[in-house]
Parts: C-alpha cells; sequence; structure tokens
C-alpha cells in the first residue's frame, strides 16, 4: 500500500516537475542565462500580486512586526494547542472555545525557541506592551483561521514555513506556504488564508497547487482561500488545466523575479505605498488620477488652488 | 454603565435571528441599486476610476458640509495627525488591556493610595486577601471590609468602595479576554465592483466560528457624542453585511471614562434599525457624491465643523454663523 502511494506520488512529480522545467527552458530565455549564483525563490504569493513589479520592488530592510509575525505565532500555537491530526498527543483540543486563543498564544510565547531565530530573537526583546501587541495580532489571526475552518471539522494545522522545490534545470526554487488541509476520501484540500479579495485568487490558488504537486507528488483535490476580512472560504477545484495554466504563469513569474525590470505594472490601491513611487510612470498617473478620490479631481484641484492663496473658491 | 455590567446583560440566544437576515437584504439591494448609478457616470469621459472606496468619515463629512468633504479631500483638513495620533494610542491602549492587563498595576496603585492615607493595617488585609486569589477580579470587598474594620472601623465603606473599583477594573478586562475578543478587524464590503466600502472596528467580540453571538466595541475618548453612534451604526451594518446578520449588540467603549470616580464608560447603541438607517445613509451620500461628478457645486452648510475646516476664514456660510453667534453672544 505505502509503495502504491510512493509510486503515485513519483507519478505526480515525475509529471508536473519536468513540465515546469520544459517551460522554463523555453519560456525566458533569462532563466538560463542568468548569472545569479543562488537559485532565486519563486514564491506562490507573487501570483497574488495584483502589481507583479511592486511586489518584485526593493524594499526596506525586513523587519518583524506584529502584523508580520501574526500568522507565524498563531499557526505555531494552532499546531500545537488544535492540530486535529494530534488529537491524542500532548493534550491538544482541536475543538476547545476559540475564547482561549489568547491564553494558548501566550503559552506559545513562553518559548520562543521554537519560532525561526530572527523572530525569537525579536520577541524576547519585546516588553510587556509589545508583547500584548503581538498577542493581539496572532489571536486575531487564530480566532479568523477557526472561524474560516470551523463548518468543516478540524483541519491539520502546517507550519509558517513555505514547501520548497529546487529545480535541477534552472537557477529557481519554487516556493508556496499553505496554512491548513484537510484530507478526505477524495484527496487532500489545502486552506490559505489572505487578508482579503483581490480577484487573484483562482491564480494563488493554482500556483499552490502546482507547487504541491511538484513538491510533494500529491495534486490537491481543491485549493481553498479564505478571506479575512469577509471570513469567507473560496474552493477553487484543480485539475490538469489549472495546473497546464499555472505552469504557464510560472514561467512568467519566474522572468519577472529574474528581471524585476520586466515585470508588468498594474496601478491600483498599493500604488501609495510602492517603493516604485516616482519611477512608475503608471502609478504616478494612477495616484494623480485617484487623487482626492472619491470626489471628483477638479474639486480637489480647486480646493488646492485656492486654498493656496487664501481665496474663497466660489467667489 | 461599566463594560462589564453592560457586557452581563447581553442575551446570547439574540444572535441568528431571521428578522435580522431580512434588513441585510433589503440594505444590499439598496446599496447595490445606488452603486449601480455610479456605475452609469464612470462610462462618461470624465467619470470615476472604479471602484470608488467611501469610508465612513467620507459618508459624515460629506453630509456635513460637502465642501468639507471636498476639503478634507483636498488634504485641508487641519489637526488631522493629533487626532489620528491619538486614536491609534487608544487602540494600543485597548490591545493592552486586554491582551496583557492593566497598564498601570491597580492593586499598586490602590497600596500607593491607601499608604498615602496612613492605613497600613489595610494594606496587609488586602495583601492576606489577594495572596489566597488567583485573579484580580475575584476580589471580594466585603471579605477585605471585615479585616479592615478591625483596623478603622470609620473607613470601611470607603475601602469597600475602593475593592469594588478594583475587582469591577479587573472584571471588566477579564470578561473581554473570555469572549474572543479580535481587535482592529476589518470589515471591507464590495458592491458591484463599483463602490467599496471600507471599516475596521476596534473590537469585535464572538462572531462567526466562535460559537458566541457577534458584539461590537469600539473605543472612544473624550465625551460621547452623536457621530461616535453613527460611526458604530455604520460598522454595524458592515459587519451586518459581512458576516450576513445583524450584530447582537454594539457599543461605544470609553475606557478612560469622563467622571473622577469612574474610571471607564460603556454607551449601548441599539442595532435594530442600524443595518437600513446606515445604508440610507451611504446611499443618500452615493447620491451626493453622483451629482458632484455630475458637474454640480459642492453645497455649503455652516456647523461646529467650520471649527477645524481650513476653509473657515475665507468661507462665505461659516463668517454667516460666526457673525450670528457674535450678535447673539
Amino acid at each position: 500500500m505505502a509503495d502504491q502511494g510512493s509510486q503515485r506520488r513519483a507519478d505526480v512529480m515525475g509529471r508536473w516537475l519536468p513540465a515546469i522545467e520544459d517551460a522554463l527552458a523555453a519560456g525566458p530565455g533569462s532563466v538560463e542565462s542568468s548569472d545569479t549564483a543562488d537559485p532565486v525563490r519563486v514564491d506562490a504569493h507573487l501570483a497574488a500580486a495584483e502589481c507583479p513589479a511592486g511586489h518584485l520592488a526593493p524594499q526596506d530592510d525586513f523587519r518583524d512586526s506584529a502584523r508580520a509575525a501574526a500568522r507565524e505565532i498563531a499557526l505555531e500555537t494552532l499546531r500545537r494547542h488544535r492540530d486535529g491530526a494530534g488529537r491524542d498527543d500532548g493534550g491538544r483540543n482541536p475543538s476547545a472555545p476559540a475564547r482561549d486563543a489568547i491564553a494558548e498564544v501566550a503559552s506559545t510565547l513562553c518559548d520562543t525557541t521554537i519560532f525561526r531565530p530572527g523572530l525569537g530573537e525579536w520577541l524576547d526583546q519585546l516588553d510587556r506592551a509589545e508583547r500584548a501587541a503581538v498577542t493581539a495580532a496572532a489571536a486575531s489571526w487564530m480566532v479568523d483561521a477557526l472561524a474560516l475552518t470551523s463548518r468543516n471539522g478540524e483541519p491539520h494545522w502546517h507550519g509558517p514555513g513555505h514547501r520548497l522545490r529546487k529545480l535541477r534545470s534552472a537557477p529557481v526554487t519554487i516556493a508556496a506556504r499553505v496554512d491548513a488541509s484537510r484530507r478526505t476520501r477524495s484527496g487532500i484540500h489545502l486552506l490559505v488564508l489572505s487578508p482579503g479579495a483581490r480577484g487573484t485568487d483562482a491564480r494563488l490558488a493554482r500556483r499552490i497547487a502546482l507547487v504541491t504537486a511538484a513538491a510533494h507528488g500529491e495534486v490537491p483535490v481543491e485549493v481553498h482561500i479564505g478571506h479575512r476580512d469577509t471570513l469567507a472560504r473560496y474552493r477553487h477545484p484543480i485539475d490538469d488545466a489549472e495546473l497546464d495554466s499555472a505552469v504557464v504563469e510560472l514561467t512568467d513569474d519566474a522572468g519577472w523575479r529574474l528581471k524585476p525590470s520586466t515585470a508588468p505594472r498594474h496601478p491600483g490601491r498599493s500604488c501609495r505605498w510602492c517603493t516604485l513611487a516616482e519611477n512608475c510612470p503608471e502609478g504616478t498617473q494612477h495616484l494623480a488620477a485617484t487623487k482626492g478620490a472619491p470626489i471628483p479631481p477638479w474639486l480637489v484641484d480647486a480646493a488646492q488652488s485656492d486654498s493656496g492663496d487664501g481665496g474663497d473658491p466660489t467667489m | 454603565m461599566r463594560l462589564s455590567d453592560w457586557l452581563a446583560t447581553l442575551d446570547p440566544a439574540s444572535t441568528n435571528r431571521n428578522d435580522t437576515v431580512e434588513d441585510v437584504t433589503a440594505a444590499r439591494s439598496m446599496l447595490t441599486e445606488a452603486a449601480r448609478s455610479l456605475r452609469v457616470l464612470a462610462g462618461a469621459e470624465t467619470g470615476p476610476a472604479l471602484p470608488l472606496t467611501i469610508s465612513q468619515q467620507f459618508v459624515s463629512s460629506i453630509h456635513r458640509c460637502e465642501q468639507l468633504a471636498v476639503q478634507e479631500a483636498a488634504g485641508g483638513h487641519a489637526g488631522t495627525g493629533w487626532k489620528l495620533f491619538r486614536g491609534r494610542a487608544l487602540d494600543a491602549y485597548v490591545c493592552h488591556v486586554i491582551h496583557a492587563g492593566p497598564v498601570a498595576d491597580p492593586v499598586e496603585d490602590l497600596r500607593s493610595h491607601w499608604a498615602a492615607t496612613d492605613s497600613p493595617g489595610d494594606i496587609e488585609a488586602l495583601d492576606a486577601h489577594l495572596s489566597t486569589l488567583d485573579r484580580v477580579a475575584d476580589v471580594d470587598p466585603l471579605a477585605v471590609a471585615d479585616a479592615v474594620a478591625v483596623a478603622d472601623p470609620l473607613a470601611v465603606d470607603e475601602r469597600v468602595a475602593d475593592l469594588a473599583l478594583l475587582a469591577s477594573s479587573a472584571g471588566a478586562f477579564g470578561q473581554l479576554r473570555a469572549q474572543s475578543p479580535r481587535v482592529e478587524v476589518t470589515l471591507a464590503v464590495e458592491i458591484e465592483d463599483s463602490v467599496r466600502l471600507p471599516g475596521r472596528v476596534d473590537v469585535l467580540l464572538g462572531g462567526p466560528g466562535t460559537g458566541a453571538p457577534a458584539v461590537l466595541l469600539e473605543v472612544k475618548s473624550g465625551s460621547h457624542r452623536s457621530d461616535h453612534s453613527a460611526q458604530l451604526r455604520h460598522y454595524v451594518m458592515l459587519a451586518a453585511l459581512v458576516h450576513g446578520h445583524v450584530p447582537a449588540a454594539a457599543a461605544l467603549w470609553y475606557p478612560s471614562g469622563q467622571e473622577a470616580q469612574s474610571p471607564e464608560m460603556c454607551v449601548e447603541v441599539p442595532v435594530g434599525g442600524a443595518v437600513t438607517s446606515s445604508a440610507m445613509r451611504v446611499v443618500a451620500a452615493m447620491e451626493r457624491l453622483g451629482e458632484l461628478w455630475d458637474g454640480r457645486v459642492p453645497q455649503r452648510t455652516a456647523g461646529p465643523h467650520c471649527n477645524w475646516c481650513s476653509l473657515a476664514d475665507v468661507c462665505s456660510e461659516s463668517l454667516e454663523q460666526l457673525d450670528a453667534v457674535v450678535t447673539d453672544g
């Protein structure tokens, strides 16, 4: 039985890994000709970016924050206290009421050695108020996750790390994050939480499925994207056609990741805090067009120019 | 009313009522119709880019004075920096008291107070009582009062009141922690890909997936004002549209209180009818906005908001109001 499972996984990987590698080899020539020493990571969440160019723009130095750490801490807490797969292990209680979330997060934070080194050291430096902010963010994430999974029973909560697969034929590592999974007779169903609807859910879902197929040898039946702002969960069934689309999209993303200047620019809400700022004509144009929104721009212009000379704009 | 007293009055069975679902359906269709009208405008050459983001603050401003809404959009809103900073500080405070307990240690405060009033025997009685408890919220004022009475019978009433306050404060925060609080919860709604209604309520107790009815808490400083209630009713509407049914209850919470003897205060905002009235308020704002995009000149309406409008010194309506006040005075 175990051999059959291994063979099946090998078959899945044997189909989708070469498909990705062939597409990358035939796609952006830059992938093979890149002089990058280390493989670049092409994250599935690039597929969810509204604006690939903005997403790939150089960022300020990464700093841990309550918001950034919330998911990691919440997932560790869910794994330690709630995991449906570990009901008889270590006193876990998947069906404990959500109100226990704060106490469980506080308990998880007592041992910071379980987190990646950077995060653990950062948590150790926090004072009481900062720790409260981190607890609040993590407990809120955790209660949202419990709300999004409450109808279908207890899932298996995943670690905060990525699923990774380094490709042999290209300097690329493909990556995806999965927050929870549930196994049924039909196969495995994955869940990923997102802040809210972005119009790129389907893209993200099939990319996560592709990385799972290539890295773990299993094609998920469905990928569910749960929106934290609406607490709604959307199912994205996965089939071969979806995975084929994901391969094509992955090729584009890998090319953009290696040469960020070629990434398309899709102006939108994120332009306000994008680090490309004045170097992006599309973003600048979008900001000018939506300046003062939802008020019509001519009224905003009039108000700004008239406030400058102190006159009444209607006189 | 204190928050702990108000939370104790909530009826756990008051969620998921069918009549509230009808309110949500009606509000959604009202908003959808108004959003479609804005979509028609977007087709024009000088029409708006969709989706239009219509915040609660914008709805409030455009109903007060259309020119005020224009000035705010143009960045002419004086004093916003401090107001925002104060709001953030208050949010951080609430987050702290829910998750780490009171910022100041109420027991230490009480010890200091009693030490200053020269009552070492009372402090010993308090400490002896606290050493038997797991939580400060379990303080039994009468039990301590018995010990206090031996030392100074005249101080008993005063000490009982102090202890009751201590237990109440600790109890208020403890009750919040027991109701699955989520802080700074985003409640965004998008209608017909044309209009986006963003919102973020300070505290959501219970709600979907928690097994407890949803209760909204909006934290405020200063005195209770009607626009605080309007803001919370707006969030009730957003929560109803997001969750599919009206929250069980909503309240404004003033953690700093408004009187010296009141450490915190809670004002309930009735949720009955809040979804419909808030939806009508948003629809009316969308209609005004549509007229502005159609070329109408913004109306000016004088009022208390003139005090922080950047046009106050040159706006004829504002100056007329000022003249009237001076004449009446």
